[in-house]
């Protein structure tokens, strides 16, 4: 399921900063952030790659358990050509 | 492999194994021995009690994104059920016309037939997007 959303012109695609994060939080596994935030690995996975829009309530709760805000986790950019 | 992903992957072994058992027969034989087979399919009854999702401890185990897959994957198989259903009925009556007739078993086939095609679409929607969201998986 993409995530990118077409905007006439160009295409605008969801990224993030989770796996950085998650190493600079003790290299943090991908599991650990799943059972943290109530998701699956699977899930932790598609996000990371950018083919998968977390919900806002997810969004909150990963940024919560990096103790950052939601916009250091996830930026709306243009996706490159 | 998670549990929607088993279920789908039996799903299409059950339906694929069936019609390719019940074909063989029919073709050797004849359709009294092979269609009798097609209760087979039933099998896809209980895949989805087999598979059910296990609550792995101290972690989910279907989550939002599986909830979007499984509804978006019901809403693909729910859509190709009407085409099915008009083509099924409209389509003898273009090719035999008014003149034609059709045996009184033919309709359970119909309904069931409608039944695998829903399955078969749902297990390949589930499949595809997982693949297709899962190749960065590491």
């Amino acid at each position: 399921m993409p995530n990118n959303e077409s905007t006439g012109e160009r295409s605008r695609i969801i990224r993030n900063q989770i796996r950085r994060l998650r190493f600079e939080n003790g290299e943090m596994t991908q599991q650990e952030l799943a059972d943290k935030t109530g998701v699956t690995r699977q899930t932790i996975i598609a996000i990371e790659a950018s083919k998968y829009s977390p919900s806002l309530t997810l969004a909150f709760k990963i940024a919560r358990t990096f103790g950052v805000r939601v916009e250091e986790v996830f930026q709306y950019e243009d996706e490159p050509s | 492999m998670n549990s929607a992903q088993k279920f789908a992957w039996s799903n299409l072994i059950i339906i694929v194994t069936t019609l390719t058992l019940s074909g063989t027969i029919t073709l050797l034989f004849t359709p009294h021995h092979g269609i009798p087979l097609m209760g087979l399919l039933g099998f896809v009854g209980i895949s989805s009690a087999v598979f059910r999702k296990k609550r792995r401890q101290g972690g989910a185990n279907f989550d939002e994104r599986d909830r979007l897959i499984y509804e978006k994957s019901l809403t693909a198989a729910h859509s190709v059920i009407w085409p099915f259903f008009v083509a099924a009925c409209m389509l003898p009556w273009f090719i035999f016309r008014s003149s034609g007739f059709a045996p009184v078993y033919v309709l359970p086939m119909i309904l069931g037939g409608g039944g695998v095609v829903a399955v078969v679409v749902q297990s390949l929607a589930i499949l595809i997007q997982y693949g297709r969201e899962g190749k960065n998986a590491k």
